[in-house]
């Protein structure tokens, strides 16, 4: 019974050109991943930018519109409200008590708020 | 339609990004690095590369964002150099010197041939405590820290890396000696 011919390795050529193929896959898959990872970083930054504008909290209007008007009007925490400016004169007919919540020294009252 | 606003919801929402991306670099590393998945594991590096550079990107929106911001008026140094800012020090320190680590370590990557194989993998690991000290500023320091959304998407992909990590050190703490220096 003659034996089977022995399994020829494949000429260098094949395996080269078998070789490369499988790089260029490689590289194509890479590319491919990499894509997806930006697409994915850049809907990961879109979704938290509308999440922040629509849900965020944006800090206290009413603390910046203090702050920038130097009434000297103490603003503590985002429900506060800066006397406005009609009002003004309002304060000075209120008792002690009331007018100390807004300047506790006559002076200028720091303002207690931050952009959160 | 954002207006003053417009600075300061970039920065966030990059700073979210930042938190959620590295996260998820991460665990990648420490599902490669654990080898914890079989087969296609040539896949990992490239994602794991990826993710990696896209939180530096997310990083220095972040930071530099915040320097449009008309409210805070942070300065450069306010957002790079620790205990330089005033405004929620601690945390604020924290966040740079994860960040400054995060950027540091990712790119030493591409210089690992002039560093040396074994001792970029061992400076590699530091990356895992730049991760901790991001999530203790996002935490910390974070306007949305208390929002529901927020709380959720930084838990579905902070806490299985957290997972990750803690059994990794675990298992690093009580493999046995010989066990240990196979894996390193």
């Amino acid at each position: 019974m003659p034996l089977p011919p022995p399994t020829l390795p494949r000429p260098p050529a094949d395996r080269r050109i078998a070789a490369e193929r499988a790089r260029e896959q490689r590289a194509l898959r890479v590319g491919q991943l990499r894509n997806q990872v930006i697409a994915a970083a850049l809907a990961t930054f879109a979704l938290a930018f509308g999440l922040v504008a629509f849900d965020g909290s944006m800090g206290s209007q009413a603390a910046t519109s203090a702050a920038s008007a130097g009434s000297g009007a103490a603003v503590s925490g985002s429900s506060a409200q800066p006397p406005a400016t009609d009002d003004l004169g309002e304060l000075d007919e209120l008792d002690d008590g009331q007018s100390q919540q807004f300047a506790p020294d006559g002076g200028p009252a720091p303002v207690t708020s931050s952009q959160s | 339609m954002f207006g003053v606003h417009f600075f300061w919801i970039t920065s966030r929402a990059a700073g979210i990004a930042a938190l959620l991306l590295a996260s998820a670099a991460v665990g990648f590393g420490l599902v490669m690095s654990g080898r914890l998945v079989k087969g296609r594991t040539q896949d990992l590096r490239p994602v794991h590369e990826a993710l990696s550079l896209a939180t530096l990107v997310a990083l220095g929106v972040h930071a530099f964002a915040l320097l449009g911001d008309g409210f805070l008026h942070p300065s450069l140094a306010d957002v790079t150099i620790p205990f330089a800012s005033g405004y929620q020090r601690f945390w604020q320190t924290v966040g740079i010197v994860g960040g400054w680590m995060l950027v540091i370590l990712g790119l030493s990557f591409y210089a690992r041939a002039r560093i040396g194989v074994q001792r970029w993998r061992r400076l590699h690991r530091f990356t895992a405590l730049a991760w901790v000290l991001s999530v203790g500023h996002s935490l910390g320091e974070g306007t949305d820290a208390g929002r529901v959304w927020f709380l959720a998407a930084t838990g579905m992909v902070v806490l299985p890396t957290l997972w990750l990590l803690i059994e990794r050190h675990a298992g690093a703490l009580v493999a046995p000696p010989t066990e240990r220096a196979d894996a390193a």
